[in-house]
């Protein structure tokens, strides 16, 4: 295609020449001309764009003249013949020449396995005879797809599939979406940024979805298949999204009445009802409780340990504290854990210690004492 | 006294009044003339004039300090007014402590001996009333104005301390100070007993008064000071010992507990400072650990100190009792 410039002028200086004699002999001037294009016979899939690029060589004399045409194709491929950016009816080669024209064919969604001939009518430069073979069965359908079905996520995050959803049809569909999430789950399509629960699509079009889904907050760690349709009455696509929620462990200690302060003779014991729950997703192992306490202090669970806790429940726990006798009045902190395979949790329980009142009851019993003898000194030496 | 005689007679002419009258009238009667006694004569006003000024001091320095922020925790600002100090004057209790003593020993030490001296007792005892209501009456009266005094102090800072830093106290705090105060009249009045005691056993008010005064000194100044050099004469010459350590400051503690001053100053800076969770000198590292710094309750700060408030009520009775019997076994002559 690429001369150089003198190549160029000499062309134009022969064609010039020449032009005025190659008018009265046209049709003898056929030999001299060719098409050709490289791809003779072309395998294409249902919807796919074939391009074809043609040559027309001119290695006459003369300017050559040729009307284009196709024939052998429905309406259906779209057979269109293309030159500089435009469509083309009418070409001329200058002698010694060649120029290019663009054959595209699309291959309809729904055609029939086989081979199909296409011809190029090129006038004087001949036709070309193309073959075009379909591989595979054309489809009339509608397709959604995920770029990524499968996600993974905590229970408290959400999951957003991008999904496309292409209309195969010859006509405008409007597809009504669903998504079949379990119970508590919730699940919004968008669009274009705007929640939607159907779309427009054109023929041969597609439609971006985005399907958002938020989990129940108390959902187990599982995968979750969420099955996503769209749907009208006459063609729908399914795809079914994957939900992997990865289980969260989370355990919770207090009391049964959520208070965390008790009292304590020093000395004494006091029972506390203390409460352990599993406030995750997934199931806890191998809870053991155990307290920090101040020195001489002990702290005795029933049960001790628990072997497992389901998600979301919660299991009772007795807790005896013993405080020492030598423990100052006042308030102490003892630190009560419970410790499971996966995760812990802390208490800290406001022990006030009260003193024991039997040594104030001594204390009045010495002074009545007291007070009887000073009495009995009274009845001795007073009234007499 | 004469008076007083004078209005016995006036109450005598009646003979066939019921016993239980004539039991109780001439004693409330005694009671009251030696109330008004006491509260006319110039050695009260004097005392009591010493005792409001330093009272005054002690409430304008903690009040100063207050206000120039020393009160660090505000849980208990208002028996702050008691405690707390600017440290140009000591605080209300530490004043308390000291002089209320004074006035227990200027009101009941010529209490009995000066009556005798001048012949009152002997004509008292002529009169149809019981030997030992003189004695009683002498207690009782000086027992009720010590009660007076104490709480119109009291009454007094907690007063100034509305009126100045307008902060109302808590029934809690309320009632600390009203317990505290209960147990500085029942101080006071181991005092009043001890000179009563003098006064009953001493003809001379002179010897009396200073037998009361230096057991005051010496409980006061003197005692601390011996037992701080038995202390430490007594130290444990390994100091890395602890048990021995314990053990010595358990016995210094034993002995600093025998002063009726030192037992005052526990219950009622216990009582005033509800921060105050042990009397021990040490804290344990065991006990310690894990304690919380919070104030106890009132309840629990009274049971702290019930030792303390039970020896200092006992040390009164028995020193009442002491009085009584010396009293008791006197003769009473006229001009003996």
């Amino acid at each position: 295609m690429f001369k150089s410039s003198r190549k160029i002028i000499a062309a134009v200086a022969a064609a010039a020449l020449f032009s005025l004699t190659a008018l009265a002999s046209t049709s003898s001037a056929a030999t001299g001309v060719k098409l050709y294009t490289p791809y003779m016979s072309l395998s294409a899939a249902p919807g796919e764009d074939l391009s074809y690029s043609i040559d027309l060589i001119n290695d006459t004399d003369s300017v050559q003249t040729a009307d284009l045409s196709y024939s052998g194709l429905s309406s259906d491929w779209k057979p269109e013949l293309t030159a500089g950016g435009h469509p083309i009816k009418q070409l001329s080669v200058k002698p010694n020449d060649s120029q290019i024209v663009n054959l595209s064919v699309q291959v309809p969604y729904e055609v029939a396995k086989g081979d199909y001939a296409l011809n190029v009518n090129a006038g004087s430069f001949g036709s070309l005879a193309l073959k075009i073979n379909i591989a595979e069965q054309g489809t009339f359908k509608t397709e959604l797809t995920a770029e990524q079905p499968n996600m993974q996520g905590h229970s408290d995050s959400k999951f957003t599939y991008n999904l496309t959803l292409s209309n195969h049809t010859a006509g405008k569909q409007q597809y009504s979406l669903a998504a079949e999430v379990p119970t508590g789950w919730d699940a919004t399509f968008s669009s274009g940024g705007t929640n939607v629960t159907a779309v427009d699509i054109d023929p041969n079009g597609s439609s971006s979805i985005t399907l958002t889904v938020t989990p129940a907050e108390n959902a187990k760690a599982d995968t979750y298949q969420i099955p996503v349709h769209a749907s009208n009455s006459s063609t729908s696509a399914d795809a079914t999204m994957e939900a992997v929620i990865t289980g969260t462990y989370g355990i919770s200690l207090t009391t049964s009445d959520q208070r965390l302060s008790t009292n304590v003779t020093a000395g004494g014991t006091k029972n506390l009802e203390l409460v352990v729950q599993n406030t995750g997703s997934a199931d806890l192992t191998n809870v053991s409780l155990t307290a920090t306490t101040p020195t001489d202090w002990e702290v005795t669970y029933e049960p001790k340990t628990i072997a497992s806790i389901k998600a979301g429940q919660s299991v009772p726990v007795t807790a005896t504290i013993k405080s020492t006798s030598k423990a100052l009045s006042g308030d102490y902190v003892v630190g009560m854990t419970a410790q499971a395979s996966e995760k812990s949790a802390d208490a800290a329980i406001r022990v006030t210690v009260k003193s024991s009142v039997l040594w104030g009851w001594i204390g009045v019993l010495i002074i009545v004492a007291v007070l009887a003898g000073v009495y009995g000194l009274f009845r001795k030496y007073g009234r007499r | 006294m004469n008076a007083f005689i004078e209005k016995l007679r006036l109450r005598m002419p009646r003979p066939e009044a019921s016993r239980a009258e004539r039991s109780s009238s001439p004693f409330w009667v005694m009671v009251q003339k030696e109330f008004g006694d006491h509260i006319r004569s110039w050695r009260f006003i004097i005392l009591l004039a010493i005792v409001t000024l330093a009272c005054i001091g002690s409430i304008y320095t903690a009040v100063t300090a207050i206000k120039e922020g020393q009160a660090g925790d505000t849980s208990f600002l208002f028996l702050q007014m008691f405690t707390i100090s600017n440290g140009a004057l000591p605080n209300f209790l530490t004043f308390l402590s000291f002089l209320a003593p004074l006035i227990g020993i200027a009101i009941g030490f010529d209490g009995v001996n000066s009556e005798r001296n001048k012949g009152t007792l002997s004509r008292v005892m002529s009169q149809p009333v019981y030997r030992d209501d003189f004695l009683n009456a002498k207690f009782v009266a000086g027992l009720l104005l010590i009660a007076v005094v104490v709480f119109s102090l009291g009454f007094l800072v907690m007063g100034v301390g509305l009126f100045t830093i307008g902060y109302p106290p808590t029934p809690e705090e309320f009632w600390r100070v009203i317990a505290s105060l209960l147990i500085t009249v029942i101080y006071v009045g181991l005092w009043l007993n001890l000179s009563l005691l003098f006064s009953v056993r001493f003809r001379q008010a002179a010897t009396s008064a200073l037998s009361g005064i230096a057991i005051w000194i010496f409980f006061l100044v003197f005692y601390g000071m011996i037992v701080n050099l038995v202390g430490s004469a007594t130290m444990p010459s390994n100091p890395m010992n602890t048990d021995a350590i314990l053990r010595q400051q358990d016995w210094m503690m034993l002995l600093e507990r025998i002063s009726p001053a030192y037992l005052f100053q526990e219950a009622a800076s216990t009582l005033l400072l509800p921060d105050t969770r042990t009397l021990n000198p040490f804290i344990t590292q065991d006990q310690a650990y894990l304690a919380i710094d919070a104030p106890l309750s009132f309840g629990q700060s009274l049971l702290l100190v019930w030792p303390q408030v039970v020896a200092i009520i006992a040390e009164t009775v028995l020193s009442f009792a002491a009085s009584y019997v010396a009293f008791m076994r006197q003769e009473i002559r006229s001009r003996s």
